[in-house]
């Protein structure tokens, strides 16, 4: 597969070259694919704020007592407020334990990653948080989730056993306690007596509650007196839960989108759609032999046209459409290692600014001793391509003198 | 099933023993373990009696084990447990359900342990209600140990 990947960009370095000779200029690799990612928390990002704090309830009560507090008990409409929530938790959404978090299953793989954000600010035309007649009210909503999940890597799934492993330990250890205690035995004779004694209903379940209720004190006591039952288990499983940090290796597909409305004059029945987003990122991660990225985001009146280097045109009822995508080979412990990146840049609707493309290749092939051969290409939004030129030209042959040291791949 | 007769002096004595245990509880919670012990009515032959223990916050991680009497039904079940299959010849018997959790640290914290323990099959479905559990850090853990005693009525 590596061989066949190398001809193929080898083929597609040559095309470029052959494409686009005229050009000469440097490439600005300065924007990278990572700009286009979705963000952390759509709402928070289109209102262009950046809340000190964001309030985030785990649960329908702990929700209700921060709107509360943040609106003076439900008297005023806040004029800041941040929070962000996943709904599974808030509404206690069935599936969400550990071992579900492994599923691909579209209905739990969406419930798991599904967070709302949601903020509420007064800011002026220029997105300064005031609280005077120049600021509106404005009201971000924002929603993530994934579509495709990949599986856990072998690591993560060793990491999570030991868990098990610990917890499985822990019931062992209650089990043993309980089921050879002589006490509880006779109390458990005494609640089989009453239950095929001649009592009446009331009587048995009266009896057995009481009964019951001395089971509860002598378990109580048997944990008051072993104290250090298993404290060296507790601290080993205390690290490894806390500590437990999920890679995942496989396909994925992610979905963001948010919407900020503006209340114009601060009145809720009049309102506008103020900015929008929507970002979908998909791609293949993990692995040595190969990953892939791919986003295409949409954005309604960004705070910067992507497309739009000089800053020609006003925002103002702006679209745009950008997309990117880059593949990588190799790499790690492997001699070879080449990426590509792309990016497609436009305004929707608009002649003033026309689409624009940037290509990037890179490749590199360690010879071993200090010798390295690499390869960059790539074509501009611009149209030139990089200032080599040429294929020929655009190979480096790097040789380190007087040291063993590998030389780093960047 | 056949019911035995008892002494006017045993009953007497189990009344005064059972008002003696008033003060207890059936349920309680102590150094991290949570303990309830109850019964649930049944009547014999009846339908096969089931329970759920289902654990409810996010990214928590458990393990299980479930006896009745001293006979091992299951162990080592993962995380939640949906309609879990006790059996029909229960009356008389001890489900006892062993169980260790941990919060990871994919569960937010702090938040309250949220568990739904719900046994049906017989006389009436029944939920119960474990002792408040704080989870305070991630990482938190805990030990859930269940006796329920089923009665024939």
């Amino acid at each position: 597969m590596i061989n066949n990947m190398k001809k193929i960009f080898a083929s597609l370095a040559l095309c470029i070259c052959l494409l686009h000779g005229q050009g000469q200029s440097a490439i600005d690799t300065s924007i990278t694919l990572d700009l286009l990612q979705a963000p952390a928390s759509p709402a928070f990002n289109l209102l262009g704020i950046s809340p000190s704090s964001i309030e985030r309830p785990t649960d329908l009560n702990s929700f209700r007592l921060s709107v509360q507090n943040a609106s003076n008990n439900f008297s005023k409409i806040p004029s800041n407020y941040a929070a962000e929530f996943a709904p599974a938790s808030l509404f206690n959404v069935k599936n969400q334990t550990l071992t579900h978090f492994n599923s691909k299953k579209f209905s739990h793989v969406f419930w798991q990653s599904f967070s709302v954000s949601l903020g509420l600010t007064r800011t002026d035309r220029n997105d300064v948080e005031k609280d005077d007649s120049s600021s509106t009210t404005k009201l971000g909503i924002g929603f993530k989730f994934s579509i495709i999940r990949p599986h856990w890597t072998e690591a993560t799934q060793k990491q999570i056993d030991s868990i098990y492993h610990y917890l499985d330990l822990s019931v062992n250890v209650r089990k043993k306690l309980f089921t050879n205690n002589e006490d509880i035995k006779r109390v458990e004779d005494s609640i089989r007596t009453v239950a095929s004694s001649s009592l009446s209903e009331n009587e048995k379940t009266r009896l057995i509650l009481n009964l019951s209720a001395r089971l509860t004190a002598i378990k109580k006591e048997l944990l008051q007196n072993q104290t250090d039952l298993d404290q060296v288990n507790s601290t080993s499983l205390k690290e490894l839960a806390s500590e437990l940090k999920i890679v995942r290796k496989g396909a994925f597909l992610d979905f963001a989108t948010g919407m900020v409305f503006d209340f114009r004059n601060d009145r809720f029945d009049n309102s506008s759609i103020y900015k929008a987003g929507a970002w979908l990122t998909g791609g293949y991660e993990g692995g040595e032999q190969f990953s892939a990225l791919a986003i295409a985001r949409y954005l309604y009146q960004p705070d910067k046209i992507f497309a739009d280097d000089s800053a020609k045109l006003k925002t103002d009822n702006i679209s745009t459409f950008d997309a990117g995508a880059r593949f990588i080979i190799g790499g790690g412990k492997k001699k070879f290692a080449a990426s590509i990146e792309g990016l497609y840049r436009s305004v929707l609707k608009k002649q003033t600014i026309p689409s624009s493309w940037r290509l990037v290749f890179n490749a590199s092939y360690d010879l071993g001793k200090n010798r390295m051969l690499t390869l960059g290409l790539g074509r501009n939004f611009d149209g030139a391509i990089s200032k080599t030129g040429n294929l020929v030209a655009a190979l480096n042959f790097i040789i380190g003198f007087g040291s063993s040291k590998s030389i780093s791949r960047n | 099933m056949a019911t035995k007769k008892l002494l006017k002096s045993t009953q007497n004595k189990l009344k005064a023993a059972a008002a003696a245990l008033n003060e207890f509880s059936t349920g309680a919670v102590i150094n991290g373990d949570i303990i309830l012990n109850d019964l649930y009515k049944v009547s014999a032959p009846g339908g096969p009696i089931t329970f759920t223990l289902r654990y409810n916050n996010t990214g928590m991680a458990a393990s299980t084990d479930v006896l009745l009497d001293d006979k091992v039904l299951k162990t080592k079940v993962r995380d939640s447990i949906t309609d879990f299959p006790v059996g029909t010849k229960v009356a008389g018997k001890f489900l006892k359900i062993f169980s260790a959790f941990s919060a990871t640290s994919l569960t937010p914290v702090p938040d309250k342990l949220k568990v739904d323990f719900v046994i049906s099959g017989g006389k009436e479905t029944v939920t119960y209600t474990l002792p408040d559990f704080k989870l305070t850090t991630t990482g938190d853990q805990g030990n859930i140990n269940i006796s329920i005693f089923f009665l024939n009525v």
